[in-house]
């Protein structure tokens, strides 16, 4: 077996079981917040083991610890279980395991092993993992002819509410659009001081991405943001952050007054019926009444 | 520059009806401020209008009128102020009626003096703010 070819299994594995592992993080709440370095770490292979003959090499899987247990096992789990369901179902891509799916996205890449003299690659788990896959010939073409129609990023617009923001891993947002998917956005860092203002505010952004799907994620490099908002957006942005007294007063168009003759002189010759303190006072008296034999 | 809050029972004074001689005790605290209503206020003056169904013309005018105060809306700061002071009341043993308690909160949470012909809104003094009123 030609080393750059063991060198193409080790690799198109390693990062297919990194990119399940970094799908299985995102429907997760614990480990969200995982440094993506020790992620890697943990999803690193290591070659541990080589038999000549049939060529079988042993690999290993990360650190045996907290982290082996939550992300690289079923990480691990979804690769083999993807390659599985392709071969022995001849499943299509669209109908995997999401986690699995993206590991297939990696995988492509051994599709031209087969022409190489390769027949079959058997991937036999150990220990936790008592799970076994095959891909040959036919499974790699499926997977190489699925990847090839996974859609490549263009220039989009969506509008949507900039519902998350996390700063954690880079300048990342989750933005929902008015059509109920969800988009990751990226930002780069000169957008980074406009953010906060545009927090759960319906905004559009534009930049390169891959569009949204009914059950996945869509993902945006955003180039630019703007709020987009309606007049009862506005007021329900107002609730949350209220204007000053003086900015509500140049809103108003509202100052002092000089004397109450100024109030008075808008009523002209009007007059009322009935003594307006008085009805205001039964009336709060009601309101009181009403309240105290409610609580009694 | 002096902002008040005025409370609807002083405004009720300055609607057409005959003098009273709260007006004229009131008059001077308010000339030369900013004069301030609670969007509570705001409603107890439209509902003042409807019962006694005004018509298009006067209340035409009270729209007018409303125009030269500064009416401040409810907001979220607003909102924790109404649970502070009704809570705050009913710790006193003194208990604010829900509308009441956003009057008094409007001017607990601007710090605003309050402008009250109310005996029930005098409850601001013990929440630590500040009250005017002619009341005897």
């Amino acid at each position: 077996m030609a080393v750059r070819d063991l060198a193409l299994i080790a690799d198109a594995f390693e990062r297919a079981i990194l990119r399940a592992a970094e799908v299985i993080l995102e429907g997760r709440t614990r480990g969200r917040g995982r440094k993506p370095k020790a992620i890697e770490e943990q999803c690193r292979l290591f070659l541990v083991g080589w038999r000549s003959g049939s060529a079988v090499a042993s690999f290993e899987v990360g650190p045996r610890n907290q982290l082996f247990s939550e992300v690289a096992e079923p990480a691990l789990g979804a690769v083999i279980d993807g390659l599985a369901q392709i071969q022995d179902e001849g499943a299509s891509l669209d109908r995997i395991p999401r986690a699995s799916r993206a590991a297939m996205v990696e995988l492509a890449r051994l599709r031209p092993l087969f022409d190489r003299a390769i027949e079959r690659l058997e991937i036999v788990g150990s220990d936790d993992i008592q799970r076994r896959a095959v891909v040959d010939q036919q499974s790699a073409v499926i997977i190489a002819e699925a990847v090839r129609r996974v859609p490549q990023p263009e220039r989009l617009v969506v509008t949507g509410r900039l519902d998350r923001l996390d700063g954690h891993e880079g300048l990342a947002g989750t933005l929902w659009d008015r059509d109920g998917r969800v988009w990751t956005c990226t930002f780069p860092p000169a957008l980074e001081a406009e953010l906060p203002a545009l927090w759960r505010r319906r905004v559009e952004v534009v930049g390169m991405g891959i569009a949204a799907g009914p059950d996945a994620r869509g993902k945006l490099e955003v180039e630019t943001i703007r709020p987009v908002e309606g007049p009862l957006e506005e007021r329900g942005r107002r609730f949350w952050k209220a204007p000053s007294l003086d900015q509500l007063a140049i809103e108003q168009g509202v100052g002092p007054i000089g004397t109450i003759e100024e109030l008075l002189s808008v009523w002209g010759e009007e007059r009322l019926e009935s003594d307006p303190f008085q009805e205001l006072m039964a009336e709060r008296a009601r309101r009181r009444l009403e309240a105290r034999a409610a609580r009694d | 520059m002096d902002d008040l809050l005025l409370d609807t029972s002083v405004v009720s004074f300055l609607l057409p009806f005959k003098i009273r001689p709260e007006q004229k005790l009131y008059a001077p605290h308010l000339a030369g401020r900013r004069l301030i209503l609670s969007f509570q206020s705001v409603a107890e003056l439209w509902l003042l209008a409807r019962k006694n169904a005004w018509g298009n013309c006067r209340e035409e005018k009270l729209r007018m009128f409303l125009r030269k105060f500064l009416v401040v809306p409810a907001d979220d700061g607003l909102a924790e102020a109404w649970a502070e002071v009704t809570a705050t009341s009913a710790r006193l043993g003194k208990r604010l009626e829900t509308a009441d308690a956003w009057i008094v909160a409007t001017a607990f949470h601007y710090e605003l003096p309050l402008v009250t012909h109310d005996r029930d809104q005098l409850i601001l003094q013990e929440l630590g703010g500040r009250v005017i009123t002619e009341l005897p």
